[in-house]
């Protein structure tokens, strides 16, 4: 177990190497100077060329990259070039923020969306079904952002039951969870429902309908625990979906959270916050994923052997 | 029944006293005044310096740190930290005098020292070669003297024609700030001698201010709280206006005008921004070095119609770059009417080859941006250019333009100064955008303006730039000049936008609803 463990935690090292060269490189070619930007317009050529060198951007791609390797062994995520202040502080500051969104939405895409998936394999091909698969087929398909403001429309201009944006009090992530659970939500409750169906087909759930047990216990306690392994890895999944959404969501709902930062930041071209963010992102679903290997360990004993 | 006559003044005092306290308290809740007024914009507040940044901060900014003048809505510059400036008969010396009894927030006097000391800090930030955001218009003053505590003395190198206006968003720290951080960006919230003070400032959130207590303008500010709050989509913006989670949203699109209008409880403003649309040519490469091939440009285009129908009218075609209210503005430079037959004669005279130019346009920064370069791009073709329209992201667009990656570029240009030197200078003389033109009499005049303090002969300087630019169709061509808008709740009173595309807002006041 210690062995696979370790393996697992060399891998994700080098995912994160090679995400780190990956962004690094691919922010350099995109056009524009985050030193130009930085300055006034009216700045010289040589106050320009005199802030690239401050920032180190005059030196080679190698040298620039080994410095910022340098750094994270340091743990030092630099300074931002847009805020001027530790990278660190920033993400700390605004990640929070999303995670609590996140975590919420993924919460309301397990709650309703195993039940519905259940509900709609139990009721195949009646109204419940129709109506879960629906639901679910809406879910995966409307965009993100009209799904929102939709959302706004109706519970906030109309029916005043929620504010319209922003951050403070539990009724501010209610419509902002629900928007970027939908996804999910969605992905979750077919998976169910077609991993269900699959297993109320089994033997052993005809055996236990034999035995005399109660159509509740039958589904719950043989038909689902066998369902927990796809769902865990969908769970695993939807980490990166969900940071993802975030930034649209985020946008729709004025949440200020990590997603609303990178976008200002990739526009300023603030290379290192970028830079730590893309990373931090690549670590949060690199661990989430390495937990989810190891539940698979836990919920399914045949790996262990 | 001298004891009683006690016990009744005694009673008579109390209620005497009672009616003392609660009288205001009654007053305030009859009036029912609130304590915060929340400003939305969908303008980021990037950092906590206040002498690198852009208009919006300026806008927030200048409720806690002031400048020496200010700028008024109709172009004219009033004292505020400074009472009043002289200039010597040379241009070359202003001796400013300074207001008495102003106060920073932490209760340190605001004297000439601090002054002397921010307009240093300009100069300095070139010599180390990390220029603020207004270095460029210090950079012929030659030192800055303090005469007295409250009396300090800008030398020039050569005459800056709008000193005054480049001090109107000038913001005074104090000296001790100034020297603590050098030309360094200043990252922690300072004492301002302004109406609020600065309680916080979180990146993608906004700010809070609250009153301060030691303003010089007594009873100002008039409500206790400032909040600013950032949005990303304008459409969620105008949603918490319309759920009163905000009292004020600027500035505001004109395609939510109609939906905010229909809003019993909301008011919907509009005005006349220094705010120039144009395309930039690039003049040193063909076609556009051909004056009949910019000729047949400014022909080709309908500026009328896109006002009417892109801006829903609400704007107004223009042909020169002074817009009504600066000096300069010259009306009788009229928008060159739609000529197609003419646009296509001309175009054929130039001796255009059909290749086909770039046209580079910036994400949505204006009302109907994209809309606006589809047209002009439809237009063109209509009169036989081959243009080829590509939309950039922020930072690509810039990138293109200061590299002269483009044959015309779409942009427009805010006068924050309420001046047009800045433009000139940007534009025309430095080329900072390569737009590849020279026109000697053109640059030897804006430079001639540049050092102009008489406001009789700068505006007749600024006509003839004007006029020089208009008959050649360079660098720029102008298209049209649109409509700000802003939208309040109706409990808010006394809210205006400035046409800096700017707002002050001590003076507001808002009423519970």
């Amino acid at each position: 177990m210690t062995l696979y463990i370790l393996k697992r935690l060399g891998q994700a090292l080098v995912a994160m190497f090679v995400v780190a060269l990956a962004v690094f490189l691919l922010i350099r070619w995109a056009p524009g100077d985050p030193a130009r930007l930085m300055l006034p317009e009216t700045a010289s050529k040589e106050e320009v060329e005199a802030l690239r060198v401050r920032l180190g951007l005059d030196r080679p791609l190698p040298v620039q990259f080994g410095w910022f390797l340098k750094d994270l062994v340091n743990l030092d995520l630099g300074t931002s070039f847009f805020y001027n202040r530790p990278v660190a502080e920033i993400i700390g500051l605004h990640f929070p923020r999303t995670a609590l969104l996140g975590g919420v939405s993924l919460v309301l895409s397990l709650v309703i969306g195993i039940p519905l998936g259940i509900i709609a394999a139990v009721k195949e091909g009646r109204l419940a079904d129709f109506v879960a698969m629906g639901f679910a087929v809406i879910g995966q398909s409307v965009p993100i952002f009209w799904l929102g403001f939709m959302l706004v429309l109706v519970f906030s201009i109309k029916f005043h039951w929620f504010p319209t944006s922003g951050t403070g009090t539990w009724q501010h992530l209610v419509l902002p969870a629900t928007t970027l659970s939908a996804f999910t939500m969605a992905l979750i409750s077919r998976l169910v429902r077609s991993g269900m169906l699959d297993i109320l087909g089994e033997d052993y759930i005809r055996t236990a309908r034999a035995k005399g047990l109660s159509e509740a216990l039958v589904i719950l306690r043989h038909g689902f625990r066998n369902l927990m392994i796809p769902v865990v890895t969908v769970v695993g999944m939807s980490v990166g979906v969900l940071l993802a959404g975030s930034v649209v969501t985020e946008a729709v709902f004025a949440w200020p959270g990590v997603g609303l930062m990178i976008m200002t930041a990739v526009s300023a071209r603030d290379y290192p916050l970028i830079q730590a963010f893309t990373l931090f992102v690549a670590f949060v679903v690199i661990c989430v994923n390495l937990i989810v290997d190891l539940l698979y360990v836990y919920l399914d004993p045949r790996i262990r052997l | 029944m001298r004891q009683m006559f006690k016990l009744h003044g005694v009673f008579f005092l109390l209620v005497l006293i009672g009616c003392l306290l609660y009288g205001p308290v009654t007053r305030a809740a009859e009036k029912g005044m609130a304590d915060e007024l929340i400003i939305g914009a969908t303008t980021g507040l990037r950092t906590l310096e206040v002498h690198w940044m852009g208009a919006q901060e300026i806008a927030l900014n200048w409720h806690v740190y002031e400048p020496l003048v200010w700028l008024d809505s109709d172009g004219s510059i009033k004292p505020l930290l400074a009472e009043s400036w002289t200039v010597s008969n040379d241009g070359l010396e202003w001796l400013f005098k300074l207001r008495p009894g102003v106060k920073f927030s932490d209760g340190t006097d605001f004297d000439a020292e601090d002054a002397a000391a921010n307009i240093q800090r300009q100069v300095d930030s070139i010599v180390k070669k990390e220029p603020t955001s207004f270095a460029f218009m210090y950079a012929d003053v030659a030192k800055v003297e303090v005469v007295n505590k409250l009396t300090f003395k800008v030398v020039c190198k050569e005459r800056i024609g709008p000193l005054l206006n480049y001090l109107s968003i000038l913001l005074m720290i104090p000296k001790e700030a100034v020297e603590k951080w050098g030309p360094k960006r200043i990252t922690e919230i300072l004492p301002g001698t302004g109406p609020y003070i600065k309680k916080s400032q979180v990146p993608n959130m906004g700010a809070e201010l609250v009153a301060n207590p030691k303003y010089w303008q007594k009873g100002l500010p008039a409500v206790s709280r400032l909040t600013y709050r950032e949005f990303v989509e304008e459409a969620t913006m105008v949603n918490a206006l319309r759920r009163g989670e905000v009292d004020v949203i600027q500035p505001v699109n004109h395609e939510f005008h109609p939906l905010l209008k229909a809003d019993k409880n909301i008011t919907v403003e509009s005005f006349l921004p220094y705010e120039m649309i144009f395309v930039a040519l690039k003049c040193d490469k063909a076609p556009f070095n051909n004056l009949k091939a910019r000729q047949a440009f400014n022909y080709a285009v309908d500026r009328k119609l896109i006002v009417d129908t892109l801006l829903k009218g609400q704007g107004r075609p223009v042909g020169a770059f002074i817009q009504e209210g600066m000096p300069g503005y010259a009306p009788q430079l009229k928008a060159p009417a739609r000529d197609l037959a003419k646009a296509r004669q001309l175009l054929k005279e130039s001796g255009y080859d059909g290749r086909k130019l770039k046209f580079i346009g910036p994400p949505g920064w204006y009302t109907a941006t994209r809309e606006s370069c589809e047209a002009i791009t439809a237009m063109m073709q209509e009169a036989g250019f081959n243009v080829e329209l590509t939309f950039l992201e922020g930072g690509a667009f810039t990138n293109a333009r200061l590299t002269g990656a483009f044959d015309l570029h779409f942009l427009g240009s805010r006068a924050i100064t309420g001046e047009p030197q800045r433009y000139l200078d940007e534009r025309v003389v430095t080329d900072l955008y390569k737009s590849g033109w020279v026109h000697k009499e053109c640059f030897d005049l804006i430079k001639e303006a540049g050092r102009t303090i008489d406001p009789k002969a700068k505006e007749k300087l600024y006509f003839r730039i004007q006029e020089i630019m208009y008959n050649e169709v360079a660098p720029q061509a102008f298209l049209h000049q649109a409509n700000g808008f802003y939208a309040y709740r109706n409990n808010v009173k006394n809210f205006k936008m400035l046409p800096t595309f700017t707002f002050y807002a001590p003076g507001v006041v808002k009423y519970k609803e």
